[in-house]
């Protein structure tokens, strides 16, 4: 399939539907049910490259220990009253089985767009949980990779051409970027397919010289409260502008604000902010063809699926508008 | 120099906690969470959330006091964060978004500072006389003003026009708070971002000036309590110049630490964060026979009579059931190296 300039796609995960309850990685037929109404959702939207939603996910680490039978431990608290149960590495990694290629297969049934495969990466599912088994932090980054391997290699198998590794954890060790970046390598060395590391919520003008060096095609960055700020008070657009990503890889950019609480953005201000990083990060045409455009993150965090859905619909307008002049 | 609390004073190494104690993990632990759940949707009783709060601070002093910690922290269970609640208090401030500041999967609070700032109230929570109930020895502890200010934001309105005089703002809250504190065996601030992986010099430069105008005339025990990072020389030597009664170290993520203090005597007492929080991920417990080898190294050097083992950080990293086990061993090591 051949994509428009400034291609559409999702991050991955959308509210649940009420019906969808108690999901732990494993599709049903309620998750079939929200995933099918999310699929053709995004195509009524035109988004060029659609995710499934994430419906069948409890969470993006936890499903993953789960599905290699680690044991789950009791809650540990995020901030306030949100807490959540880390799963525990006891024993040597090894997948059992694949974990979300039924999930990708059902999705891409669903449509004739290219559905873009989604996994957790090496070095998050390392961080979001607990090690009693591995002496080194290598050695417990790097036989995540090898599992996250073997899945993206079976998903591959069924067809995925876009696989997405996400890492919402790398900033918080900014100093492991080598273990990273060798723990992605794993994973992606020679799949044959689009790849793209998904990476948010940090402070990434400390990540950021490292990006370059990625072993990915395409890297997804959230910058919608980056572009807010503007050119001139963002340290992280300043570095962007002086050299930017597109030099090396495909930037997919996030324009849509996916906290909770935060209301739909109006057409004109996520236009505004494709328009700035545009300005910073397509200096040539060749970087312009480049660029994708997405929400920040998820839409899990919004746990409002009209919301979700209007925010979607606004980034699809803005993008339109935006491709007119171009 | 300060002296410790009489009853504290009499005993060799003590141990201590550090930061927020997890919550759930109990009935009451688990009542609080799904109350403040309904408080939240606009269901909830405040009344049952507060009344929850003491019945389970009243429950995390005596597991506390059952594992044999003798300088238990009121559990600091009604805390949002552990970075910005005392600003709760606090007029002249508001809160931003959410940001992650440290190497583990935690959200803090955005401190916004808009106006000059002021106490409303006190900034010491209810919940301290409580556990006071439990315990005649319950130390206070608050985040360091040097850490507060780093995470806040100079916002619109802000008189302070930098890191320094905000940090000099929070300080003079502190100030006015320790002159109304009375019979406290302890004080401690918690500055981790001084020494955990962002810091900078001008963050230590700060420090001894800062812990000065504070603390000048203060006559209660206080303690700075450091961790999520490594010792250089000269972060070692600031932290031994501040006027303060123990210094915590963090011997998790730098055991080497121990081998610095060896070189660089000192007659503060030494917060022995040698106990791991888990902030790493790291769920195991440590060997006994390890940890009692590590204090016999330090006890030659450190002043077990003024110093404290405690764990590097918060527990709230680990499960409830972990954590109790971790409490045990502090409390266990202490009382063993000292037979």
């Amino acid at each position: 399939m051949r994509l428009p300039l400034l291609p559409t796609t999702g991050v991955g995960s959308f509210p649940k539907p009420d019906y969808v309850t108690g999901a732990r990685g494993v599709l049903d037929e309620n998750s079939k049910k929200a995933t099918s109404e999310f699929i053709r959702r995004q195509e009524e939207l035109g988004i060029d490259v659609p995710v499934d939603g994430e419906f069948y996910r409890g969470d993006m680490a936890t499903d993953y220990y789960r599905a290699l039978g680690l044991p789950i431990a009791d809650w540990t608290r995020s901030y306030d009253n949100r807490y959540w149960k880390k799963g525990i590495v006891d024993r040597s990694l090894r997948r059992i089985g694949s974990i979300q290629v039924e999930q990708f297969k059902y999705a891409q049934s669903l449509t004739t767009r290219p559905v873009k495969a989604i996994l957790t990466g090496p070095t998050t599912l390392a961080n979001w949980g607990f090690n009693s088994h591995y002496e080194s932090r290598e050695d417990l980054v790097f036989s995540w990779a090898q599992v996250v391997r073997d899945e993206a290699l079976d998903l591959v198998k069924a067809g995925a051409k876009y696989l997405q590794v996400d890492e919402p954890a790398v900033a918080e060790r900014y100093w492991e970027t080598e273990l990273f970046r060798e723990g992605l390598r794993k994973v992606t060395e020679g799949l044959g397919v689009y790849t793209i590391t998904h990476v948010c919520y940090g402070e990434f003008p400390l990540v950021y010289p490292n990006m370059p060096k990625l072993p990915v095609d395409q890297i997804d960055i959230e910058l919608s409260s980056e572009l807010d700020l503007g050119i001139e008070k963002s340290t992280l657009l300043q570095m962007m502008r002086k050299d930017p990503l597109t030099k090396y890889k495909d930037v997919a950019v996030g324009v849509i604000d996916v906290r909770p609480g935060v209301p739909v953005e109006d057409v004109k201000t996520v236009e505004k902010r494709i328009r700035m990083a545009l300005e910073v990060l397509a200096p040539t045409d060749e970087a312009l063809r480049k660029i994708w455009i997405d929400p920040d993150c998820g839409f899990r965090t919004t746990k409002n699926q009209d919301v979700s859905y209007s925010k979607m619909k606004v980034m699809t307008e803005a993008v339109e508008q935006v491709r007119k002049g171009l | 120099m300060l002296r410790l609390a009489a009853t504290l004073e009499e005993m060799n190494l003590k141990s201590t906690v550090v930061g927020p104690y997890p919550r759930v993990g109990s009935k009451r632990g688990d009542a609080l969470r799904k109350e403040l759940n309904k408080a939240y949707e606009g269901t909830g009783d405040a009344q049952l959330v507060q009344s929850l709060r003491k019945d389970l601070t009243r429950e995390i002093i005596q597991e506390m006091v059952t594992a044999g910690i003798d300088l238990p922290n009121c559990g600091l269970v009604e805390v949002h964060d552990e970075l910005t609640w005392p600003l709760e208090n606090v007029d002249g401030v508001q809160f931003g978004g959410m940001k992650k500041v440290f190497h583990t999967n935690t959200h803090y609070r955005e401190a916004i500072v808009t106006n000059r700032i002021s106490r409303k109230r006190r900034l010491l929570s209810d919940l301290y006389e409580v556990a006071s109930e439990v315990h005649p020895t319950i130390k206070v502890e608050f985040p360091g003003p040097c850490t507060m200010a780093k995470h806040s934001l100079l916002g619109k309105g802000s008189p302070y026009r930098n890191l320094r005089e905000l940090a000099e703002a929070y300080a003079s809250l502190y100030r006015e708070e320790l002159a109304e504190l009375k019979g406290t065996p302890l004080v401690q601030f918690n500055e981790p971002s001084v020494v955990a992986p962002r810091a900078t010099s001008e963050d230590v430069e700060m420090l001894s000036e800062l812990y000065s105008k504070m603390l000048r005339g203060v006559n209660i025990p206080v303690a700075v309590w450091t961790y999520y990072g490594k010792y250089s020389s000269r972060l070692l030597d600031a932290l031994f110049s501040l006027p303060v009664d123990v210094v915590g170290l963090d011997f998790v993520w730098d055991p080497q630490v121990a081998t610095l203090l060896e070189k660089k005597p000192c007659d503060k007492g030494i917060g022995i964060g040698l106990i791991d929080s888990g902030d790493q991920g790291l769920i195991r417990m440590e060997d006994s026979k390890k940890v009692g080898g590590a204090l016999s190294m330090l006890k030659s050097h450190v002043n077990f009579e003024k110093s404290f083992l405690s764990s590097n950080a918060t527990l709230e990293h680990l499960p409830r059931d972990h954590a109790r086990r971790k409490l045990a061993l502090i409390g266990e090591e202490a009382r063993r190296i000292n037979r």
